[in-house]
């Protein structure tokens, strides 16, 4: 249920922003991508949602080889949810229930205010309009719609860039809470140590294109490798 | 009703270059920095339409059915090269999408309109061919790059929304749906606001041409409605053929923005 990147090579516009990365995501657990910005980190969740191929090297889900399977069959099992909400015209509702419309699937209404309430979300939001909706509101939205979609894992690009830290605090929950209460597989790409690291369990460092470091938080923490102790410090 | 047409002599067709040269006097005057411009415009449209006059001339009395097709053709072709040359937007193919677009788009309504309506004969008749193919070809040019312009911008602004929908499981047709519509419409909405200020505000130029030539106004109007219908026919399928093949350029085999 792992997913696994060997050897892979990616470049954009002539440059070089993932190199040789060999990485494995285990199941269920909250894995946090930090490094600088322009390390490639935003770049590699764009690959794990088949939103790009990589220019060389193998990226595959359980028995699901990327490079042999549709992007739109990859991402029924992996969703993403991006840095800047991005919410579509109408009500809350009519987004939440958009991947199901869309991959013509039964929408189970009951099912949709149960989710929300579990996640600590006013049922009563359903028929408000997106805009009328704060920038942490509408992230938590999209957490909720990219949930619905009911994929294994989700990808989350710095979901919390563009919100104040107490909200950003309440995002953060909800994500833990998907991963204890949903056993989904959290993939969190953020550049900021102090708002992911409490709910991470992997920690994966990446500068430059190259993986610093992959392993436990405990061990990161400890790390004594000089740019990661730079960046830790916040230098 | 009588003609009393007044031709234009090469005296008058001179002095009326001192309307432009006014137009360029002012440019200079409030240093808008387009006075070359202007004086280029000029001289371009000058020789390109009298060009063009003794061409028509030609092909009009040869009366070949090859020149007609060859003039049209042509007509085709610089039009989709000139809307190019202007655009920002400029995704793969785009040059030939647009040439396509146009000539399948004009193609299907003129032919209507040829030889199920006019009834024209002999069908290559350049009096009629290519007077009416020109008005319909560069009126959807136009919509055209007004389509493609905006196709560029939104998909720059809404690109997140696009990805956030592929995301979802959406396929490339439905991810980019409101994309296309809002393009589509785009380039449609000048020509339903042409229909809307006829005759009101604007008499367009072939209804006041076939007025000078003598035609009676009542049976000028017939053949303006007529063309301004076919424009908004041509337009409006040339739009929907372009914006379906611009899908092949803006994602790749995979379904993934390029």
């Amino acid at each position: 249920m792992s997913i696994k990147l060997k050897s892979v090579n990616f470049s954009y516009e002539n440059h070089q922003v993932l190199k040789n990365v060999n990485i494995e995501f285990l199941p269920q657990k909250i894995h946090v991508l930090l490094g600088p910005s322009g390390g490639g980190k935003s770049s590699l969740l764009r690959l794990l949602n088949a939103l790009m191929d990589p220019n060389s090297g193998d990226i595959s889900y359980i028995n699901t080889v990327y490079s042999q399977t549709h992007p739109k069959d990859i991402r029924k099992k992996i969703g993403m949810v991006f840095q800047k909400p991005a919410l579509f015209d109408g009500t809350v509702y009519d987004n939440l229930i958009w991947s199901m419309k869309v991959q013509k699937l039964p929408i189970d209404k009951t099912k949709i205010e149960n989710m929300l309430s579990q996640l600590d979300i006013p049922t009563d939001y359903l028929d408000k309009e997106i805009e009328n909706l704060s920038v942490g509101e509408q992230q938590r939205i999209c957490i909720v719609r990219t949930l619905l979609a009911n994929p294994d894992v989700i990808l989350f690009d710095e979901p919390t860039s563009a919100l104040d830290p107490q909200r950003s605090k309440k995002v953060l929950e909800l994500i833990k809470q998907i991963n204890t209460q949903y056993q989904k597989t959290i993939i969190l790409v953020s550049h900021d140590i102090d708002t992911a690291i409490d709910i991470a369990d992997t920690v994966t460092f990446l500068h430059d294109g190259h993986v610093l470091f992959h392993g436990t938080k405990e061990h990161f923490l400890n790390s004594d490798n000089e740019i990661i102790t730079n960046f830790k410090h916040g230098k | 009703m009588e003609s009393n047409y007044i031709s234009i002599s090469n005296i008058a067709l001179l002095g009326s270059i001192a309307f432009m040269l006014i137009v360029a006097f002012i440019a200079f005057l409030a240093k808008l920095g387009i006075t070359k411009s202007i004086i280029i415009g000029t001289v371009r449209s000058f020789v390109q339409l009298l060009l063009m006059g003794y061409v028509l001339g030609f092909v009009f009395d040869m009366n070949k059915w090859y020149f007609t097709v060859l003039i049209v053709m042509i007509m085709f072709f610089f039009g989709a090269w000139d809307s190019y040359r202007g655009l920002k937007f400029k995704p793969k193919n785009i040059f030939y999408h647009s040439l396509s677009a146009n000539f399948i788009g004009s193609f299907l309504p003129l032919a209507f309109l040829f030889y199920g309506l006019l009834q024209v004969t002999p069908w290559f008749n350049p009096q009629y061919i290519i007077p009416i193919s020109a008005m319909v070809i560069s009126n959807t040019m136009s919509g055209i790059s007004i389509c493609l312009n905006n196709y560029g911008n939104e998909l720059k602004l809404r690109k997140n929304e696009v990805e956030a929908k592929l995301s979802l499981g959406a396929s490339c047709t439905i991810a980019i749906e409101n994309i296309q519509k809002s393009s589509i419409k785009a380039g449609l909405i000048p020509t339903i606001n042409a229909l809307m200020i006829l005759g009101i505000v604007k008499l367009p130029g072939m209804m006041t041409g076939q007025i000078l030539g003598g035609v009676s106004p009542v049976d000028s109007v017939r053949y303006q409605l007529v063309i301004m219908y076919i424009i908004a026919a041509a337009t409006a399928i040339s739009l929907y053929i372009l914006t379906k093949l611009i899908q092949t350029s803006v994602f790749n085999k995979r379904g993934q923005l390029v």
